[in-house]
Formats: C-alpha cells, structure tokens, sequence
C-alpha cells in the first residue's frame, strides 16, 4: 500500500515536471470531485492571468452524523507561479474548501470557497494582496468524466503596496506606500470538464473574466489543461 | 466570549485602527491628482472640459502649440524642447504652449464615450482660437502628436503656419496596416505582458485612478523597437483616452481613419523630423509618410531613439529653428 502511494507520488511529481516543461502552467481550481478518502495532486497549466503554473492538494473528508455521510467537504490548497520568465515574485497561494449543497439526481452544485495571498513584482511597484474567491460549480459529476458550468468572484480586499524607485524618480515621488483598501476584483464564467483514466484525471477549463464592474481585462479569458491524480 | 478571544480581536481592531489605509481609487495615492482635485495646476476650461496647461515667452508672439504623445501620453515628455540651447530657446520669439490633451496627463478625465477624432478635433480648434485668434498657429507634434497635428492640417489649413512632425505614427489605416505586427512587443512569454496580466491579481481597472497606474506597466518595455531605454517621464498615462481614442479610428478590427484625405490643399512646407533608431516609424518609414504632404523636408537625428525630443532636446530644436527661419 505504502509502495503504491509512493509510485502515486513519483507519477503526480513527473507529471507537474513534464507540464512545466511543455509551458507554463495556470491558476485555478481543476479537481472535479473527490469522495470522502480520496486525495489527489493537482498540476495545471495555461493562460489565465498570464502563463502560470500551479500545483495543488486536496483531500475528501466526510461531514456526518455517526455512520451517516451527509456531506463531503473538500479542502484544498494551490501554490501558483507566474513562469514566462521565472519570477519567484509573482505568486499565489490559497487555502480553501468545496462542498456540494444542492445533489438532485444527475445534478449537482456545489460551492468553493478559498483565501489567499498573492504577490507581484513589476516596473512600477511590488505588491501583496489578501485575497478572497467564490465560486459556484454546477452540472455532472460522473464515475468517467465531469462537465461543469462554473462563475466566480475573487477580490483583493487589502493590499501592501510599494513603489518602485523608477516610478517614484520618473513619475510621481509622492506616491503613497501602504495598505490600500479593494484594489481589484475579477469575475469570470465559463466551463470546465475532464475524464479519468485509471488514477488520473484529466481536466480543461475555459471561460472569460472581467473586472468586478466589468470593466475590460488585457486577457479577457482564461484556458487551461491539467491533470489529478487521485490516491 | 472568552477572554482571550475577546484580547484578540481587540488587538486585531485596534491594528487595523492604527493602520493607515488608503483609497487606490483617490488620485494623489498611487496617481497625481488631476485639475479637477488640485485647483493649483495651471488649467484652462475649454470645449467642454478643463485641459492642464501651461505657456511660456510673450503672447502677442506666434503661438506653437506642442501635441505630445500617445494618445494618453502627457506634455512632460514634450517639456525639454521649451528649453535653452546654444543660447536660443523657442519662447524668445513665440508664445510655446505645452497642454495634456483630453482626458490625460493631468487634465480632466472622462468616460469612453466621450472620445471621438471629431471631438479631438474640435479640442484643437478651440485651443488655436483661444490662443491664437485670427491668427495661424505653429504646430509641433511628437509621435501621436505628429498624426494629431496632421488630423488638424487635414481638416483646418489655414489655421496652422507650419508643422513640426518628429517621427509621426500611421497617417492613414493603410500605413497603420503595414506595420501594426512591429508596433508591440506581443510575445506571450514577455515579461511585461505577463506582469500586466498578473497584476489582475492585485490590482484591477475599475477607475481612472488604477487604469492610469495600471497602464504604465508596458511604458518601458511594450515597444523594443522603438529604442526608447530610458523613455520621457509622464504626469499620469490616460489609460481611458489611450484606448477610446485608438479605438475611434479601428473599425471590425482594422484601422479605417485617414488623416491625409485633403493634405493636398496644405502646400506649405512641413518638417518631418526622424529617429535614426526606431526599426518601426523610423526615417525610412517617414521617408513614405512625407509623400502624403505637397511640400515636407525629412531630418533624422543620429543615433536617436523614437523620443528623440527627449534624449536628443539640443538637435532637435535646433532642427525646429532652422525649419521655422524659413517658413516664418
């Protein structure tokens, strides 16, 4: 048994290996669902805000009362890098939960909740914001394959802002350092679907973002591809 | 509640009380302020709007107007050419006008919808005759500027005694056409690009405060083959004016704007003034564009990058000098 998660491990690291070096890799949420028992390792790749790679963990674990399972809440976690050029300053980190709240027969939705912190480091300025995202999944959840709609809202709630010397030499020397209020959100809809084969789960998500008062975004949608792999 | 849950979250209130947070969305934070916050910035109220603004000799003299970059650039990268060099500056003989125009640099900002090239237009036209009246203007114009000062000639000849064009951008949609793939540097593994996009999550375009602050992200490295290491500072990009305006002469996706349609009525002398560096706009790029005008001399700037009013100020007044003993 213990081999066998070993091997589980070995196969979900080559894999997060091989994604890196065939791009970058992307953000985001890409397991489907796990029952309660079930763990898996996440490695996705794509656009979506910019080419990053990320790497994930999540772990069913049964809510219940004595021997009744009435929910399985899925916590997980995600470390992202934004990789075009290796830069270990744009980052995202969250921890978060999904559960099913509403299962009618074929028909399931279920809702993701998760905080974070993510970093950049630019031309202008660095910054790290404290983050919130909401998502709602809905559709199918089958033994072979999954296909969900899926709209979310994330928000940076507060962020530690610091100019850079460029900016302050070349443009604006008073410009203020500090905690800033609601810097930015972003809602996004869109799909997401996947098949598994033996222990692995293959999954593709695609959709578009705008701002949270929809304002126009430099990259208006996100497509991604990744891979779980469950143990 | 237990008590030390009670010291927690009295420690935590009284942080968050003690720290300073502030408003990205309030100019002055992480953008200057415009006219509109700070009553202390040379203005004039014009055309429906109020333009940050500033003169410089005597103006009873021939009035030059400068038409800086962008569009959504500002008049601080046009600011060393009022400057003195070899003991002459353009204000001992003229009246020099240095404006942001609409909606950027420090001026008033404004919706999309409010940009159009018949609106930039009028802009211009009620500054010549504010400025100016009954009386034709000098127009020196930098990049978008250049293609600014051109719209203006195309649709007003007689209002404008010479034109300066350093190194204009596109004068029709057929020259915009030729050289749209050399304009950005849109590799998708650029770090610029993937800074800009990143920043999504940190930081989003809700208002003209961010969109401004966010639109400096691809300043410096956007256009490498432009050349421009150390580009002109700006007061505040127009993140709103840069994109409306563009957008106002693009239709389905191609640019259908033509600013050379009556240039043939224009038979005064213009200069067109070139960086020897820039791989895109460069001289022999202005070498095709001079042919959209009757009359126009070329000069190239060596060894100078597309802002060359900005890294070469000396030979580039110089230029304009020469240009203007003639056609004054």
């Amino acid at each position: 048994m213990i081999a066998r998660r070993m091997m589980s491990l070995v196969w979900a690291v080559a894999l997060f290996v091989a994604l890196l070096a065939l791009c970058g890799t992307a953000r985001a949420q890409s397991f489907s669902r796990l029952e309660a028992g079930e763990q898996t390792v996440s490695a996705e790749t794509g656009l979506q805000s910019g080419i990053v790679t990320s790497l994930g963990y999540a772990r069913g674990l049964r809510l219940g009362v004595g021997d009744r399972t009435l929910r399985t809440l899925i916590p997980f976690a995600q470390a992202s890098l934004a990789v075009a050029k290796p830069d270990l300053h744009d980052y995202a980190f969250r921890v978060g939960s999904q559960i099913s709240v509403v299962s009618i027969g074929w028909f399931d939705l279920s809702t993701q909740v998760a905080f974070g912190v993510a970093g950049t480091e630019n031309g202008i300025y660095s910054g790290t914001a404290l983050r919130t995202e909401l998502a709602l999944l809905a559709g199918h959840y089958g033994r072979r394959w999954f296909a969900v709609a899926e709209a979310g809202w994330a928000r940076a709630w507060l962020t530690y802002i610091e100019n850079g010397d460029w900016y302050r030499t070349n443009i604006y020397p008073d410009a203020r350092d500090g905690w800033y209020s609601g810097t930015g959100g972003i809602l996004h809809g869109g799909a997401k679907g996947g098949v598994t084969v033996g222990t692995v789960e293959f999954v593709l998500r695609a959709g578009v973002n705008k701002t949270e008062t929809l304002q126009a975004l430099d990259l208006p949608f996100y497509a991604t591809v990744g891979a779980n792999l469950r143990f | 509640m237990r008590p030390i849950q009670t010291a927690a979250l009295l420690m935590m209130a009284a942080g968050l009380g003690a720290c300073d947070v502030h408003d990205p969305s309030e100019a002055g934070n992480l953008v200057p302020k415009t006219v509109d916050e700070d009553p202390t910035i040379p203005s004039i109220a014009l055309a429906g709007t109020v333009f940050h603004y500033e003169t410089f000799g005597d103006p009873t003299r021939p009035a030059i107007i400068f038409l800086h970059g962008g569009p959504g650039r500002d008049s601080r990268d046009m600011l060393l050419l009022k400057d003195r060099y070899d003991g002459y500056a353009l204000a001992d003989d003229h009246f020099v006008v240095n404006w942001d125009q609409r909606g950027t640099g420090l001026s008033r900002r404004h919706d999309c919808d409010v940009f159009s090239l018949d609106r930039i237009d009028a802009d211009l036209d009620e500054l010549v005759d504010r400025v100016s009246p009954g009386r034709p203007v000098i127009l020196i114009g930098h990049s978008w500027g250049a293609m600014y000062a051109t719209l203006y000639i195309n649709h007003h000849p007689e209002k404008v005694a010479g034109a300066v064009l350093m190194e204009p951008g596109p004068l029709n949609g057929a020259m915009f056409e030729s050289i749209k793939g050399d304009l950005y540097d849109m590799d998708v593994f650029s770090e610029w690009l993937n800074d800009d996009v990143w920043e999504g999550q940190l930081l989003t375009p809700d208002d003209h405060a961010r969109a401004d602050y966010h639109r400096l992200l691809g300043m410096r490295d956007a256009q490498p083959k432009f050349h421009d290491v150390n580009p002109a500072p700006v007061w505040r990009l127009g993140a709103v004016a840069s994109k409306c305006v563009m957008n106002s002469g693009i239709k389905d996706g191609k640019a259908v704007y033509d600013f050379t349609d009556h240039l043939a009525a224009y038979t005064t002398r213009v200069l067109f003034i070139a960086s020897s560096e820039n791989e895109v706009t460069g001289t022999a790029f202005q070498q095709r564009q001079r042919q959209f005008y009757p009359s126009a001399d070329l000069v190239t700037i060596p060894d100078s990058p597309h802002e060359m009013q900005w890294s070469h100020p000396a030979e580039t007044v110089a230029a304009i000098r020469s240009y203007l003993t003639e056609v004054e």
